[in-house]
């Protein structure tokens, strides 16, 4: 499954690109698409394959929207706090 | 002549290779800030970044890399810890060997109470002084009855800078835990040699700093806090984050709520190589190495000492300390010997009262002070008998 996840800052960006690798997902670090709006400009453009995104979760995970050719629905969120 | 460099309590000298290396590859081909742009020369910056800080996360046992916090050395971190964990009514206990980097920033917003008293009012903040021997040995025993109902923190050195006295922080923890108190940690004359499990030892807070026993250049430091602890503390410093950019409050998130500005990138990039060395190298064979070394200084120089040209501050024994050795001079100048160890054999130490008024009111070395000798990676037994023999030399020639 393709996806971009956005973080609340750039560590989170970083660590989730060293430890999702280990899934053997594709992950690359990219600017924001402005048609999201993040805490931080850095986001992880993720193909989990057949794998469920959700499977590897952080605490500074934002959102996980899916890559569409229309856009990026949302899939998940985290919550306000 | 060739320089005999003894001052590794003041900063280590030389680097290794890599450690030079890390920092011109990082300034010539990097040079990107990181947690601003994105592009993948500031994604290669972070990953030296994050590298950095899992790699001091593994070496002290502390809760997760996104806990370890850079500021430019430990004196930043110590006044971040205790400005920002400290509130009106709160009282510490500090060791009687402590250097300024605690005690002026404690002495800026709190009021020391002798033993047995309690403070005037609520809204002050109040600290008392563990005793230590004369020695620079805690007296563990006389906690207890120090505890007040609003102690809220002990905050120690792991080992003084003056005698390498080394602090009992497994039972200091124990302690801790026991009344419910926060441990908050100064690891700088142990990092790098002495192994420090923050987890194992109940640790709060640990302050490190970058260029001593890490082998990492100047203006580099640290802290590592847990996220309950950080979530309590006030930043010292704020600013642009390059997270959370919609707001002009501080964040919550760590690290960024304690790294307002950009980071001394090149510096970081420095001490990542450093810990990958000490990594490689071992904590266990560095530790051995110094304490060796310590030991054969101590075993060349005991004659003399005999001999009454000067005593030798701190414990008897190398496993006692950390690789630090004050002599406090008889009838010379420490300055002067200071200095003819320098100019007539090259061998660079430091004399005074080295930042540590209280440890050398401790150790009876108040107000003339010492000349220390402290060894390091580099250091060679050739050296040691060498710095041995040159104050033979000068102490027979002082008679």
């Amino acid at each position: 499954m393709k996806c971009v996840i956005t973080f609340f800052n750039h560590f989170g960006a970083v660590r989730y690109k060293r430890e999702a690798g280990r899934f053997g997902w594709k992950v690359q670090l990219s600017p924001v698409p402005r048609a999201l709006s993040s805490s931080c400009g850095t986001c992880v453009f993720c193909d989990s394959g057949a794998d469920d995104p959700l499977k590897y979760m952080t605490d500074e995970m934002e959102q996980i929207a899916l890559e569409e050719e229309n856009g990026y629905p949302i899939l998940w969120r985290a919550e306000e706090s | 002549m060739n320089q005999i460099y003894m001052d590794y309590a003041c900063t280590s000298f030389p680097k290794p290779e890599c450690v030079i290396r890390a920092m011109t590859d990082y300034m010539t081909r990097i040079g990107s800030n990181v947690s601003r742009s994105s592009y993948g020369s500031a994604y290669e910056a972070e990953e030296i970044v994050y590298e950095a800080r899992a790699l001091l996360c593994e070496l002290f046992h502390g809760p997760d890399p996104r806990n370890v916090i850079f500021t430019k050395n430990i004196t930043e971190s110590l006044n971040v810890l205790i400005k920002g964990l400290l509130e009106p009514g709160d009282h510490a206990l500090v060791s009687a060997m402590e250097h300024n980097a605690v005690m002026r920033p404690l002495n800026q917003i709190a009021r020391e109470l002798p033993a047995g008293v309690s403070p005037e009012t609520e809204s002050e903040i109040t600290y008392t002084r563990i005793p230590c021997d004369g020695q620079g040995f805690l007296q563990a025993d006389q906690m207890q009855k120090l505890i007040l109902p609003n102690t809220r923190a002990v905050i120690l050195t792991t080992a003084s800078n003056v005698s390498g006295t080394l602090t009992p922080i497994e039972a200091v923890g124990a302690f801790c835990r026991k009344n419910g108190l926060l441990l908050i940690v100064d690891t700088a004359q142990t990092a790098g040699a002495m192994a420090i499990d923050m987890e194992k030892r109940g640790i709060d807070a640990l302050a490190f700093t970058g260029h001593k026993g890490l082998l990492g250049p100047q203006g580099t430091g640290g802290f590592i806090v847990s996220d309950a602890l950080a979530r309590r503390m006030a930043p010292l410093l704020t600013g642009g984050t390059g997270s959370f950019s919609h707001l002009e409050t501080v964040p919550a998130i760590l690290p960024d709520r304690f790294e307002a500005g950009t980071m001394n990138l090149p510096g970081i990039a420095g001490l990542g190589a450093a810990l990958r060395f000490l990594k490689d190298r071992g904590t266990e064979a560095i530790l051995a190495h110094e304490r060796g070394l310590t030991q054969l200084f101590l075993d060349a120089i005991k004659p003399l000492a005999d001999g009454n040209a000067f005593h030798i501050a701190g414990p008897d024994n190398a496993c006692d300390r950390a690789a630090v050795v004050s002599l406090a001079m008889h009838g010379m100048d420490p300055s002067q010997a200071a200095f003819r160890l320098e100019q007539e054999y090259g061998i660079l130490t430091r004399a005074g009262l080295h930042c540590a008024p209280s440890a050398h009111k401790c150790l009876g070395t108040f107000p003339t002070g010492t000349i220390r000798f402290s060894f390091g990676w580099a250091t060679t037994e050739d050296e040691v008998i060498k710095a041995a023999e040159a104050l033979r030399v000068i102490c027979e020639k002082h008679r």
